[in-house]
């Protein structure tokens, strides 16, 4: 547990630096994409009857 | 073990804690003169605690005790000055730390006990700021003689037992990826964990973490979003197998500095007579 949690806790760390870096276009990322999205009709019915 | 959440906002601080809290208790020595621990735990404890200024407040994860007393205790017992220059903040929580720690080694040095034997603490405390709206959050780590003291600038930040809660702000859990580093070769040779761990933090993909925009969030949604990512680890303990090392109802205590400095206590648990159910 506490050799997991040195690894996490240095992750956690770096996040304030990560964010920053985010924010400022040093590390570029795709546009994000909707969180909650529906299913198509098509894939729901897919789904369904599979 | 403790699960506890720090959440920083522009004008406060949310600390989140779970009640279950263990301790190890010196039962004596063998005939080797070793000296002999066992656990015990107890699923009302409280783990944060104001100072008696009411300006800080400090959430404990690890080892309950510092040296002869709870750490909850030391903290309401504790008065930690503002100091008159921003600057000075970060040596005088050294200072604060430091002095703990002397508690600590003291304690452990007079019962002959060894350094590698000595319970690990650590202590998330924020304190209320001097030139801006937002309050300051610190690391405080007990583990060795001497304490390792650090800012916590990361705006959602878990301590104690927290991988069910880290996976998923993250998307991922440590022993996954290590699993994975240990997988992936280059020829004959692992990539290993410095360098996976590397291009998880340069990802290009938009983590849950890096989407929770914390500074604007109102007082009461980073309560509720605290209290749902310590529940989360409790109910990822309580169903997988293994002893659980988190449990108990949510405590939160809140620093906040608009649109008056205070500390706000919301406790998830009442104290009642164990017969009657009075609330005492």
């Amino acid at each position: 547990m506490k050799a997991l949690n040195e690894r996490l806790q240095k992750m956690q760390e770096a996040q304030a630096a990560r964010q920053d870096a985010l924010q400022e276009g040093r590390i570029r990322v795709e546009p994000p994409k909707p969180e909650k999205t529906e299913p198509a009709a098509e894939d729901r019915q897919k789904k369904t009857s599979s | 073990m403790t699960i506890a959440v720090s959440i920083i906002t522009n004008s406060a601080v949310v600390f989140a804690a779970d009640s279950k809290l263990t301790t190890r208790g010196l039962v004596g020595f063998d005939n080797a003169g070793k000296p002999q621990f066992l656990n015990q735990t107890y699923d009302n404890a409280t783990k944060i605690a104001r100072s008696s200024l009411g300006n800080a407040m400090g959430v404990v994860a690890g080892g309950g005790a510092i040296g002869p007393t709870s750490v909850t205790d030391y903290i309401a017992a504790s008065s930690i000055p503002l100091p008159e220059k921003p600057e000075e903040h970060a040596g005088q929580i050294q200072k604060f730390a430091e002095t703990m720690a002397k508690l600590r080694a003291d304690y452990w040095k007079g019962l002959n006990v060894p350094l590698e034997e000595w319970p690990a603490t650590a202590v998330m405390l924020a304190t209320a700021p001097f030139n801006s709206t937002t309050p300051r959050v610190w690391h405080l780590l007990f583990a060795a003689e001497y304490p390792k003291v650090q800012e916590i600038e990361t705006r959602i930040y878990l301590e104690g037992s927290y991988d069910g809660a880290y996976s998923l702000l993250y998307g991922y859990r440590s022993d996954v990826m290590d699993a994975l580093a240990a997988d992936l070769k280059v020829g004959e040779t692992a990539v290993g964990e410095e360098a996976v761990y590397k291009s998880l933090n340069g990802a290009k993909v938009l983590r849950p973490i890096d989407k929770i925009a914390t500074r604007v969030m109102p007082v009461q949604d980073a309560i509720d979003l605290a209290v749902f990512l310590a529940t989360t680890q409790v109910q990822m303990e309580r169903f997988l197998p293994g002893d659980a090392v988190c449990g108990g109802p949510i405590d939160v205590m809140v620093l906040k500095t608009a649109p008056k400095q205070e500390i706000l206590w919301l406790p998830g648990k009442e104290v009642r007579h164990p017969i009657t159910g009075k609330l005492l």
